[in-house]
């Protein structure tokens, strides 16, 4: 049966009604600081100005602190709760969220880092913007993606994978596009090359969305919905040892 | 046992919401049962204890019974060999077959269902007897041996079959009452498993046990599904989930839901087994 939000602080012991709660807040904290750094990348990316780099730079070590504390959280309560059902579900799925989390604030500083490069000595306006609209979509995909997560809604978090599709064929394009640029104007290739860099960063963010989605939706339905290329025998034939 | 004791102290905390349905949620069926409930009712006088109960018990499968105090789930697993007889006021309808014969049958002697239906207890319980008598008793009284020298052989198998002969073999002669808990209750699983039943019964075989010897019981509860078909009422899910195949969860005499052990402790499908599973039963 589904998870509901008002599932996690119902158990009679309250102290893993608080272990559960404080996880969570923890995952969205950390959802947060990714959307910002995100969001301030773009800034950078867009206007061409790298003031921002430092904070994004902080953020992202804070970032990776929020994974380990999560993951030990996530272990404690295995260790010491035995969490079943829904429980479990949550648990697990956190802890596949918060990794995919961390590689998403990876991507983003590495945007921020290219885009304060291209700073000084930035790429034809023509595919900057390509650069920067793909990047609004991205930002709001993780942003549906953190709030499905934020309401237990997997019916948002399906949907989260749905657009994610429209966000791999724009990059492609994207990707036809920069190599006219390059034919275009071969001294632009150096930077073009940065932009394109950036391109794959915004493209990874937004696999690691539709992951994050994906679990969410575990936690809430019981249901894998990761690659539709895998069939239940198949995953049952592993399990059960069978040729 | 007081069997009416345990009824009155119960659901004292169990809630009643308008999900407590009569229709089982999974598959109450097996490919290969070794007995079948079906819509099994039981009262204790005025009290109806078990309603409409269906559900098939599978040859060579560890089932578990699991649910909150007074659901019914022991009163279930004495109804699989008429343990519940033995209470002037219980009175059980619907039909329970093994083989295909009805259990409740007038013509059916509970003595010999018993050898067939074995029950290991909560407290271990032997006999005031030497180790030896405990194991030997069965197949004596129920004349499943001819000799000295057979019966030497049933009572060795028996014990290590439940993996206290190397500790006992030097001690046959001595009380089984002097042996530890936890080798008490493996004394009585093998006094069960001498009369070679087709089912085992447990009611909360580990409550009584450390961790260790608790280990060990579910060790052999593994081992023994080779040969037996177990059924274990438990109030600890975690042994639930280790030892069974299959999960049942009753709640206020019913019987909420049935499923695959590994599908019942991730992805339940009823709200009440969730809730008690998950801990949010208050």
């Amino acid at each position: 049966m589904d998870l509901k939000s008002s599932d996690l602080n119902q158990h009679i012991s309250s102290q893993f009604n608080e272990d559960l709660e404080s996880l969570r807040t923890h995952v969205l904290k950390m959802a947060g600081m990714v959307e910002r750094n995100l969001r301030d990348s773009l800034v950078i990316l867009e206007s061409m100005e790298s003031g921002l780099l430092p904070t994004i730079e902080q953020v992202e070590h804070q970032i990776n602190a929020f994974e380990v504390a999560v993951d030990r959280e996530v272990i404690n309560i295995i260790a010491l709760r035995q969490p079943a059902a829904s429980d479990l579900r949550v648990v697990m799925a956190i802890s596949k969220i918060v990794r995919d989390l961390e590689r998403m604030g990876d991507e983003a500083y590495k945007i921020g880092k290219l885009a304060s490069d291209l700073a000084g000595d930035p790429p034809p306006a023509m595919a900057l913007n390509l650069s920067v609209s793909l990047g609004r979509q991205v930002a709001e995909l993780v942003k549906r993606a953190v709030d499905s997560f934020v309401r237990l809604d997997a019916e948002q978090a399906r949907e989260v994978g749905v657009a994610d599709r429209s966000i791999d064929a724009d990059y492609e394009s994207a990707l036809r596009a920069m190599s006219t640029f390059m034919i275009e104007d071969p001294r632009a290739i150096g930077r073009l090359v940065k932009l394109l860099w950036i391109f794959r960063a915004l493209e990874r963010i937004g696999d690691h969305a539709t992951n994050v989605s994906e679990q969410l939706i575990y936690a809430v339905r019981g249901k894998d919905v990761r690659h539709a290329d895998v069939t239940e025998s198949q995953v049952n034939d592993i399990v059960e040892d069978r040729e | 046992m007081d069997m009416t004791a345990t009824m009155n102290d119960t659901q004292i905390s169990a809630k009643e919401p308008s999900s407590v349905t009569n229709q089982t949620v999974g598959d109450v069926t097996v490919e290969n049962p070794r007995m079948q409930a079906k819509n099994v009712q039981v009262f204790y006088g005025d009290k109806h204890a078990i309603q409409d109960v269906t559900i098939d018990i599978g040859s060579n499968e560890v089932i578990a019974f699991i649910g909150p105090s007074g659901c019914g789930k022991s009163t279930f697993l004495r109804c699989l060999n008429r343990m519940n007889d033995t209470i002037d006021i219980c009175r059980v309808e619907g039909a329970i077959t093994m083989d295909n014969k009805d259990i409740y049958d007038p013509s059916v002697d509970v003595v010999p269902l018993r050898a067939r239906v074995g029950m290991v207890f909560q407290k271990p319980n032997p006999f005031p007897k030497s180790i030896y008598d405990n194991v030997a008793y069965g197949p004596r009284i129920h004349g499943l041996v001819e000799s000295k020298a057979e019966l030497d052989e049933v009572v060795e198998q028996s014990l290590t079959r439940a993996g206290l002969w190397e500790e006992v073999k030097d001690r046959l002669d001595q009380p089984g009452t002097g042996l530890s808990g936890g080798q008490q209750q493996r004394l009585c699983i093998a006094r069960a498993i001498a009369v070679s039943p087709e089912v085992i019964l447990m009611d909360e075989p580990c409550s009584a046990l450390d961790p260790i010897a608790t280990a060990r019981i579910e060790e052999l509860i593994h081992e023994l599904s080779d040969q037996f078909t177990i059924v274990i009422v438990t109030h600890s899910m975690q042994q639930a989930a280790r030892v069974s195949s299959r999960t049942a969860y009753f709640h206020l005499g019913k019987l909420i839901e049935v499923g695959p052990t590994k599908q019942i402790f991730t992805s339940p499908q009823h709200e009440l087994t969730q809730d008690y599973i998950t801990g949010r039963f208050g």
